[in-house]
């Protein structure tokens, strides 16, 4: 039982950390897009 | 003496009668309802096969489909070739222009881990309560991919409750997210998002593919093929392969996935009440998913100075595009003008990543 409460609560957490990252990168994505972009301009 | 007894007529047991009418029903409501036909309709004969005796079919070493089978989802090889091909048919420019979107896709996970927690006390063991949790992703080829994984007797009856409740999407996310909405909150309009550039387009998948699988390695065989697949889409310099992934090849593992899928119910391991279990937590999986999503949003409007319509996080349960389609239909019942299609691809795509992150963890804590 042990194991099925610690399943539930880090999968909740890693799928909640995996995509907070995701969504960090996203924003330095585009932050260094936009900055190469405007360079080339 | 020996042909005739050897005779499939004479072995039919009424179990596998029974099974035939599982596979006719498949058939049915593939060809006549329209209900995920790719899928569906190989999966159908599939079922007929397994059940006919004497074919060997599936005999462990020799059989054919036992051997498409053991190759493609036993040594992992089909899902990931699908979700190249889902990758390649992804625009990620919705989700791009409104990042914070992403989080609706993560909260509709909550569903599955409810629902592994529901079957554990039910009485399935871990693997098994895993692998019917993640039908509330409502993402065909991770439930087989995990099932294939964790319990593998099970991927005929988890794939078949997968794909009936992705086909049924209209009519089971509707009443719940009236249910969790007021008439209101259904006519928010959401604000634009920016323009996304095309060389953003092209460094998302490799970022993305570098982040998540740096946080949950177990996930790389599917979000791996994903990302390289949209890769090859946004890149614009290698449309032939573009172009073979998101049809060719996909048409073609569609084909062998459903078949050996199908293959896989004979009556022996598909008629046990446990497979009632299955189709019951899987549907409350993929309910609490819904629902879930909706409130997230619904959490984050408190937050938030433009707020978001509620409705949208229904499309954080994965089964793209229908879940995104069923939003649109639901604002526009409340608001005619209300086009909500393009703002909920961008939760409907972040739940596809949602739901290989929650497999991914799975796998991690219980292989």
């Amino acid at each position: 039982m042990d194991q099925v409460i610690d399943i539930f609560f880090n999968g909740i957490a890693g799928v909640f950390l995996g995509i907070s990252v995701l969504y960090i990168a996203i924003r330095i994505n585009a932050a260094i897009c936009g900055r190469v972009l405007n360079k080339s301009e | 003496m020996v042909f005739f007894e050897n005779m499939g007529l004479f072995n039919l047991t009424w179990e596998m009668l029974v099974m035939w009418i599982v596979g006719f029903l498949l058939i049915y409501f593939a060809v006549a309802k329209n209900y995920e036909p790719l899928l569906l309709l190989p999966i159908g004969f599939g079922v007929l096969l397994a059940n006919l005796p004497m074919t060997g079919l599936m005999m462990v070493d020799e059989g054919l489909i036992w051997r498409v089978y053991q190759l493609g989802i036993k040594w992992e090889v089909f899902p990931p070739l699908i979700f190249l091909g889902l990758g390649a048919l992804t625009d990620f420019g919705p989700l791009l222009s409104q990042p914070k979107l992403i989080f609706l896709g993560a909260a509709a996970q909550v569903g599955v881990y409810i629902t592994f927690f529901t079957a554990f006390e039910i009485g399935f063991d871990m693997q098994e309560a895993a692998t019917i949790a993640i039908i509330g992703g409502a993402d065909g080829p991770t439930t087989i991919f995990l099932a294939a994984h964790l319990a593998p007797h099970m991927i005929g009856a988890c794939a078949v409750a997968a794909y009936s409740y992705m086909a049924l999407v209209p009519i089971i996310q509707p009443p719940i997210m009236k249910l969790l909405t007021s008439e209101t909150e259904r006519k928010i309009r959401m604000t634009k998002g920016r323009k996304v550039t095309a060389l953003e387009k092209v460094c998302f998948p490799v970022v993305a593919a570098l982040v998540i699988i740096l946080i949950v390695p177990a996930s790389a065989p599917l979000i791996s093929m994903f990302m390289l697949g949209n890769l090859f889409r946004e890149s614009k310099v290698v449309d032939r392969l573009s172009d073979t992934a998101q049809n060719s090849l996909m048409n073609i593992v569609t084909i062998f996935l459903g078949l050996s899928v199908g293959a896989t119910m004979s009556a022996d391991t598909f008629l046990k009440k446990d497979v009632i279990f299955i189709f019951c937590l899987g549907l409350f999986a993929f309910m609490i998913s819904t629902a879930s999503g909706i409130l997230m949003a619904k959490g984050m409007n408190l937050a938030l100075k433009n707020k978001i319509n509620p409705l949208i996080g229904a499309a954080g349960v994965s089964a793209v595009p229908m879940a995104a389609r069923v939003v649109q239909k639901v604002g526009a019942e409340a608001d005619k003008k209300n086009y909500l299609l393009m703002f909920a691809m961008g939760p409907n795509i972040a739940g596809v990543i949602g739901t290989v992150i929650a497999a991914g963890i799975f796998l991690t804590m219980l292989k």
